[in-house]
């Protein structure tokens, strides 16, 4: 089966596209980039906080974000001895401070959203594969520790819509009195079918909560966007060197899109094997 | 005979390249090959690995705060045990644009509710709220000459958790809109889950906001 359907991609791309050179389905530059090291990260934390502070205050605010709580959990000390992935080691040693993590534990079926060592959700998941772009027909090679490093920088695709809501002040003694009833986050934020969550090094997790069908494919409704995509990925090559799907409840599936921060990193435990 | 031949020849040809290209679709529609993995461990110090990755979840052992922001809900957790699962309202994430005047140049405000890691600072009963520039931007009133005209009472409720730089855990007047993001920044709750949280909580509290 695995034979003819790569000779039926090769037969195809061949037939449809004329052996022009995009129709190669991935990169050649498919190493992934390496995982960075941690130290970098809450000074951009900080920087990115400072500036959001400017112009987001509270209710009496003083124009000032909030820092980072004194009292977080004290990062943990890696111990010596893990020496195969350094960047690694030093991106678990920090798993107790302040930056958010994505954390897939495929042995216990479960997805943690993660901040200073708590648990702020976990959504289950049904099933988790794996896949890399074809190229001719073969899958390209999965990297053997794709699991053990540390992806950074999520960013969800497609964004949520919209920019923000923006309200200019009424003239003194010109305000209507009108109350803004601002919308539910379901109003606010409607969720697709499929969606990605795309890392900085190349990993993309793939989202799917029982509407969209299994091996990537798409609702009929929603066949032009497929077509779409396939082209693209005909022309441009494969958007993700290595692509992680996960199956969520219909329910965590929406909440996950909405509510998970931007910028968060992924990690896959190993803790049952 | 032989421009038959041709045409025919481009038909097949054609036909070929459609029957190939719906085959493609349907074999291969995303252009990956998704297969199971296992997430065997490819070498290292497996003790070592494990006692890192059981960093990832070390709750408090006291009591703590989660906060939704996006979807208006609050937990209140002791370890991994949740013990109020409320319904609030976080910031609305709406920016309020001060017009220009002769004598200011329009400032801006974005209300949202900072994610990350913060503590309970001060907690206060029967709190009083100062009311900032944007709030009567926001309404368009004047500004008060005095400070004192500022203050208002009864507005935050019952009590107030200072989060710093002037977030707070506080009340509503307006319980009917919890569950909505519409404030400026604050998380409010409703009185008794207010009143809950203020007694359970005490300074220095982590309050985890995601």
């Amino acid at each position: 089966m695995a034979s003819l359907r790569a000779m039926l991609l090769m037969a195809g791309a061949a037939l449809a596209l004329g052996g022009a050179p995009h129709a190669v389905a991935a990169t050649a530059s498919d190493k992934p980039e390496p995982a960075k090291t941690a130290a970098k990260k809450p000074a951009a934390d900080k920087a990115a906080a400072a500036k959001a502070g400017k112009d987001a205050p509270g209710k009496d605010a003083s124009g000032k974000d909030a820092p980072a709580d004194e009292s977080a959990p004290a990062p943990a000390r890696a111990p010596a001895a893990f020496a195969p992935n350094p960047a690694l080691k030093d991106w678990l040693a920090k798993a107790g401070t302040d930056s958010f993590f994505l954390v897939l534990d495929p042995a216990g079926g479960t997805l943690q959203l993660v901040l200073g060592g708590v648990i702020m959700r976990t959504f289950p998941v049904s099933e988790v594969k794996v896949a890399t772009p074809r190229r001719w027909g073969a899958a390209a090679r999965l990297p053997k520790d794709w699991h053990e490093r540390v992806w950074t920088g999520a960013r969800i695709d497609p964004p949520h819509p919209g920019a923000r809501m923006e309200i200019v002040g009424p003239e003194v003694g010109a305000a209507s009195g009108e109350v803004l009833v601002p919308p539910t986050p379901e109003e606010a934020i409607p969720v697709p079918s499929l969606y990605r969550v795309r890392f900085r090094e190349g990993l993309a997790l793939e989202v799917t909560g029982g509407q969209a069908e299994q091996k990537g494919e798409l609702p009929p409704s929603e066949l032009p966007a497929g077509l779409r995509e396939k082209w693209r990925l005909l022309r441009q090559g494969a958007p993700d060197l290595i692509r992680v799907r996960l199956r969520l409840t219909p329910e965590h599936y929406a909440e996950m899109y909405r509510s998970l921060p931007p910028g968060t990193d992924f990690v896959v435990l190993h803790g049952g094997d | 005979m032989r421009r038959r031949l041709l045409i025919g020849a481009g038909i097949a040809l054609g036909a070929l390249i459609v029957l190939a290209g719906a085959v493609l679709l349907v074999v291969d529609r995303s252009g990956y090959h998704y297969r199971g993995t296992d997430f065997a461990f490819s070498g290292g110090d497996r003790d070592a690995r494990r006692k890192l990755e059981a960093n990832f979840t070390k709750p408090p052992a006291k009591v703590y705060i989660v906060v939704d922001r996006t979807h208006n809900r609050l937990e209140l957790r002791k370890g991994s045990t949740t013990t109020l699962t409320a319904v609030c309202s976080a910031g609305s994430g709406y920016k309020l644009v001060e017009r220009d005047t002769a004598k200011r140049k329009g400032r801006q405000w974005v209300f949202d509710t900072p994610r990350g890691i913060h503590k309970v600072k001060n907690k206060r009963t029967d709190p009083v709220w100062k009311r900032p520039d944007w709030d009567y931007i926001e309404r368009g009133e004047a500004f008060p000459r005095r400070d004192s005209d500022r203050i208002e009472y009864g507005m935050l409720g019952d009590y107030a958790l200072d989060l710093g730089d002037g977030y707070m855990i506080h009340g509503t007047l307006y319980e009917r809109l919890l569950g909505r993001g519409v404030t400026h920044g604050c998380i409010r709750l409703g009185k008794d889950d207010l009143a809950t949280v203020y007694r359970e909580c005490p300074l220095g509290t982590p309050v985890y906001i995601y």
